[in-house]
């Protein structure tokens, strides 16, 4: 191989992945599996389109549905990036036929269904088993294949109650409301793609699949392993400190110049408090009796903030951090979705990708966290439109002719619209 | 039973949270992780929780979970012998992952360019608050200054009150997660095609990467999205719980909290394309039916009812909770010095394989070992570079 063909080589090129994720999780890790190579085959219905092609939030080139609104909203834009698209009826035996075709042919299958839907299809591990002996199946379960709750339906931002991290967060004299992010989402597709990749390292020597259980609400409460310490060692439940922290004084996020304008300022060490005083102007301070150590400054944080405020009050978030950060503090502007876009760092380093959608127009993602030297990861092609691909599957890859296709289609098997309830988002 | 990742030698040289997460879960998988430490330790042997809040080297719980099944080696990358030690090591290694501020590891010859030299097919990982380049890759950051600019922050909050920032140190555990998934799937290429490399991640492009509704509203319709706190959790008798009702579970919401009633009134079909109409609509009902139940209780009420709902869950609840125990998802690890502490497991299962733990590593505990072992160091030398006090 020659050092200019190996840089193009991904990763992941030569395997297979069906992609039956919905929403956020599934899909994410679908994603990073189709990012770094793999042909991933993302398989929706028309009963079943992904859920984010429905409940879009709005989420439109300006605001607009258009027509063909399935293919336009940005929520699902964001997450199928690289995949193709096909629509298969699977609740329909003729699907079900059809997608152990495609099982016969593929390496992985990543799925995040409520636990009995795999089984409901006759299409859990065992039965996959069956039809390809090296398939790994990736169940991105909300609690697990197992136990007295594994059957219970939930979403990411109800993952954070039930992992542990809502108690740990909020005001300390408020219960902190639900929020529009979902850390578990994402957390749980990256947990999925090490756990593929660690299966295909076992069956490179054993030639056997696997099947993956993943818990999603457990990988919550991974994140979080010195608080379970914590009440092991000690028998003390964690209370939520709002942006304050353990150690660190002062540590929180302080008002600046302007409309719902922030900033967040950590000092971790004494020489960092001393050039904390000296850049807001209060050199007095240093020595203080109040604040001369940390524990000193723990102890007196209302004022410390108080004092801190005044200063970043009347000032521009960016240039606090800049002036704090010039002085070797550490300090970090709260970022709105409109900051980062105009980060001139996440430009520099080229985070953000600009990509044609068919029928979203042009618009800019982000990018990925790992910049990789060899085998860089980009937008290779966009999110597919709803069975944008069935032609290239089932034709090309299962053989069907076109007369099959065609009645396929006739019978609502596959498809390119969502049906009449489905767009309803009554699915 | 087999591991995953049996006979991948990796090495860990990190301070804090994102390396050492990263190679846990390669520990877990089965991967012979070596953690190199300076004489002082790793700093989060310093950060706690300790037990009975005293500050000890061996027993910090941040330090013990992140570093169980790993080994220790102490080498002074400042040293010139150290350094040989390193390059020794790492020519034996299939992955380095670090987060060492970036150059650190250049300027002492210990770069991706000189450890790749005499192993071609490595995987290097650099782990950092802002990358390897850019116009902030020297700032200062913490946990707080990072998630800010990774654009959390901003969402999360009265819109009223500051921003918040998660509770723990989740950005840096992200991060620490995105970097083993990169690092095997480079580990992958590396082993099925000779191809080694270097990866740069950060946690800001972690963060910024991860929540998309902000993003894509600001992109596809400029709409710059603001901190919600509308849904606050239901209160109940010892604590909190919440739902999450899609329109096709609003008849068995009602049911729920309406009981018979539910029956007899006619659900207003506008409100059910609405989840917080769903809910407000009921506000008053659904206080009458949660207010004397246990929080756990309601959730399973709920959730038998079909419709999604979940708990705040504090630490013991979480040691204590069925499904949890039902897993054995929890595991206790015995340590010489910290004693036996209940630790969380591994969040994944994979059919033929089966996790083991052991006790994180005393500081230097496996100097002389590793390097008899897996070096051709002299018998002197190891003795030389095992002897370095420790803290």
């Amino acid at each position: 191989m020659t050092a200019t063909s190996s840089k193009q080589q991904l990763p992941l090129e030569g395997l297979r992945v069906l992609d039956l994720g919905m929403y956020q999780a599934g899909p994410t890790a679908g994603r990073w599996l189709a990012d770094a190579g793999a042909e991933t085959i993302k398989i929706e219905s028309r009963t079943h389109p992904d859920n984010l092609r429905i409940l879009a939030r709005g989420v439109y080139p300006d605001g607009e549905p258009g027509e063909r609104s399935w293919n336009r909203s940005g929520m699902i834009n964001v997450r199928n990036r690289n995949k193709l698209g096909i629509t298969l009826e699977m609740g329909e035996p003729r699907g079900r036929e059809l997608f152990k075709q495609l099982v016969a042919m593929s390496d992985v299958i990543v799925e995040n269904f409520s636990n009995r839907v795999m089984e409901r299809w006759q299409l859990d591990y065992p039965r996959l088993r069956e039809i390809n002996r090296g398939i790994i199946l990736a169940s991105m379960y909300s609690q697990g294949g197992t136990g007295p709750e594994s059957s219970f339906v939930s979403f990411g931002p109800t993952l954070e109650q039930l992992g542990g991290l809502v108690h740990l967060t909020g005001y300390p004299d408020e219960l902190q409301g639900i929020h529009t992010v979902a850390l578990p989402d994402p957390l749980a597709g990256s947990m999925a793609v090490t756990m593929v990749l660690a299966a295909l390292r076992q069956r490179r020597k054993s030639g056997e699949g696997a099947h993956i259980d993943l818990s999603q609400r457990e990988n919550m409460t991974s994140m979080l392993g010195e608080f379970v310490l914590e009440h092991s060692m000690n028998g003390r439940v964690a209370e939520r400190i709002g942006n304050r922290d353990q150690r660190m004084a002062p540590h929180g996020c302080y008002r600046c110049r302007g409309e719902d304008a922030w900033v967040a300022i950590a000092v971790e060490t004494d020489e960092q408090w001393e050039k904390l005083c000296n850049a807001i102007g209060q050199p007095t301070l240093i020595k203080g009796d109040q604040f001369e150590t940390m524990s000193s400054r723990h102890e007196h944080q209302d004022e410390l903030d108080m004092i801190i405020s005044e200063w970043t009050a009347t000032r521009d978030k960016v240039e606090v951090m800049e002036e704090l950060q010039r002085s070797g503090v550490a300090a970090g502007a709260v970022y709105t979705a409109a900051d980062s876009f105009a980060d001139p760092h996440l430009r520099a380093r080229d985070f953000w990708e600009s990509v044609d959608d068919p029928d979203a127009g042009t618009q800019i993602y982000p990018g990925r966290p790992m910049h990789m030297s060899e085998t860089p990861l980009k937008t290779r092609r966009p999110t597919p439109t709803l069975g944008q691909h069935n032609e290239y599957v089932f034709r090309d890859l299962l053989g069907l002719s076109e007369t099959d296709l065609a009645e396929l289609e006739a019978t609502g098997i596959v498809g390119t619209e969502p049906t009449e309830v489905a767009r309803q988002g009554r699915i | 039973m087999s591991r995953p990742l049996d006979g991948v030698v990796v090495l860990e040289m990190g301070e804090g949270i994102s390396a050492a997460y990263c190679t846990s879960v390669m520990a877990t998988l089965g991967a012979d992780v070596i953690k190199i430490e300076a004489s002082s330790g790793d700093p989060s042997r310093r950060l706690g929780p300790f037990p009975e809040d005293i500050l000890h080297l061996e027993k910090s719980g941040l330090f013990l979970y992140l570093n169980r099944n790993k080994r220790s080696v102490v080498l002074d990358l400042d040293d010139a012998a150290g350094q040989d030690a390193l390059r020794a090591l790492s020519s034996r290694s299939s992955i380095v992952v670090e987060n060492f501020a970036p150059g650190y590891l250049a300027e002492r010859g210990l770069g991706y360019e000189a450890l790749s030299r005499d192993q071609q097919t490595l995987v290097m990982t650099s782990i950092t608050p802002f990358g390897q380049d850019g116009p902030y890759r020297d700032y200062r950051a913490t946990e707080i200054t990072v998630f800010a600019l990774g654009g959390y922050m901003s969402l999360i909050g009265d819109r009223s009150r500051a921003p918040l920032k998660f509770g723990g140190s989740v950005a840096q555990y992200t991060t620490g997660l995105y970097a083993s998934t990169a690092t095997l799937t480079a580990l992958h290429l590396a082993e099925e095609a000779g191809m080694g490399q270097y990866i740069d991640i950060s946690v800001m492009e972690s963060m910024t990467s991860d929540h998309s509704q902000d993003t894509m509203d600001y992109s596809y319709r400029g709409f710059v999205r603001e901190r919600e706190s509308s849904r606050v959790p239901i209160p109940c008798a010892d604590g909190f719980i919440s739902f999450s009702v899609q329109a096709h579970r609003y008849e068995d919401f009602r049911r729920l909290i309406l009981g018979d009633r539910a029956e007899a009134e006619e659900a207003d079909d506008a409100v059910a394309r609405d989840q917080m109409r769903m809910e407000g609509d009921l506000d008053t009902e659904i206080l009458q039916w949660s207010y004397d139940k246990s929080k756990y209780e309601a959730y399973l009420l709920a959730q038998d009812a079909h419709v999604p709902a979940a708990f705040v869950a504090d630490m013991s609840d979480l040691v204590e909770s069925p499904q949890y125990a039902a897993r054995e998802y929890f595991v206790e690890i015995d340590h010489p010095e910290a004693g036996t502490q209940l630790y969380p497991g591994f969040p994944a299962r994979l059919t033929g394989a089966d996790w083991q733990y052991s006790a994180a590593p005393l500081l230097g505990e496996h100097t002389e070992e590793v390097l008899s072992e897996l070096t051709e160091l002299s018998a002197g030398m190891v003795a030389e570079l095992a002897a370095t006090e420790v803290a």
